[in-house]
């Protein structure tokens, strides 16, 4: 099968004029982009499913449009297969898990105000608005 | 000798070894939550051994970092530190008197390994009765913030 060629967001290319003048930011970034760029390769492995790694991919890309410089998040596979997007500093806390069917529970955590938000329940069928709303203030200090 | 489901000592330092390792972590960057979520598998085994559901850590005192790898052969994984005592206080704060790490014996053959005196495990990750599910992530994230990079 035809793989698509690798390619980096364009926000990206913006962010980063060039390699070698890289920042540790810099650097985490472009090695972000490279894995979800090729997170469909990993699906034949058995690593995630199609659907996960279309809703990764989405996702990131849904926050890239929103906030060009994000705080980078872990993202990896947890042993009982879900798959997870998890933005975890000091003062706040942004994540979502995602089904091997591609539904997500998300989680939202602001210290300073309280502030709890979240899929209480089962997960859903996509991530709301509301998720990109509060991905906004994932902007890199 | 430490017994069986005996609480650390105050000063004591853990580690963790994380798998499946996250397939993208930031330099320096602080753990998912999901990193210290009990499986469904240390669900079922709390069950069988009717104890309380612990998650796998080692005790430093105990344990190399080396040797705690041993255990995990083959199986990729980054490690981090805990501080017990600030587990401890995460659970004060959080008013969750079952967060705490104790000792956990493992069965033969493993128990005769070396380092094998070192694990440990923590309690109070799994999701209590009733308890609301963001809640639970909220203390999953809060533990995962105390871990740092081991070296």
């Amino acid at each position: 099968m035809t793989q698509p060629a690798h390619r980096f967001s364009a926000t990206y290319l913006r962010v980063l004029p060039s390699p070698f003048a890289a920042t540790p930011y810099e650097q985490d970034m472009l090695r972000l982009e490279s894995i979800v760029a090729r997170l469909h390769e990993r699906v034949t492995e058995g690593h995630l499913t199609a659907e996960q790694a279309r809703v990764v991919r989405s996702l990131w890309e849904q926050v890239l449009r929103l906030e060009p410089r994000p705080r980078l998040p872990v993202i990896g596979k947890h042993e009982d297969g879900f798959f997870y997007v998890s933005w975890n500093y000091p003062g706040m806390g942004l994540s979502a898990d995602i089904e091997a069917d591609g539904r997500v529970s998300w989680f939202f955590k602001d210290d300073t105000t309280g502030v709890l938000l979240g899929t209480e329940g089962e997960p859903e069928p996509t991530l709301p608005p509301l998720f990109f709303t509060l991905a906004r203030l994932l902007r890199q200090p | 000798m430490s017994q069986h489901g005996q609480a650390l000592t105050a000063g004591a330092v853990v580690f963790r070894l994380v798998r499946p390792i996250p397939d993208f972590l930031p330099q320096g960057g602080p753990l998912s939550g999901n990193a210290f979520r009990p499986s469904k598998g240390d669900v079922e085994q709390a069950a069988e051994r009717q104890q309380p559901v612990r998650v796998s850590v080692w005790d430093r005192a105990h344990t190399t970092t080396a040797q705690g790898m041993a255990f995990r052969a083959g199986v990729e994984v980054v490690v981090f530190d805990l501080q017990v005592d600030d587990v401890c206080q995460l659970g004060a704060n959080l008013g969750e008197p079952r967060l705490r790490v104790v000792h956990d014996e493992l069965d033969e053959p493993e128990r005769s390994r070396p380092g094998a005196e070192g694990h440990s495990g923590i309690e109070g990750l799994d999701q209590a009765p009733g308890e609301p599910k963001l809640a639970w992530k909220e203390r999953l994230r809060k533990l995962a913030l105390l871990a740092r990079s081991a070296p």
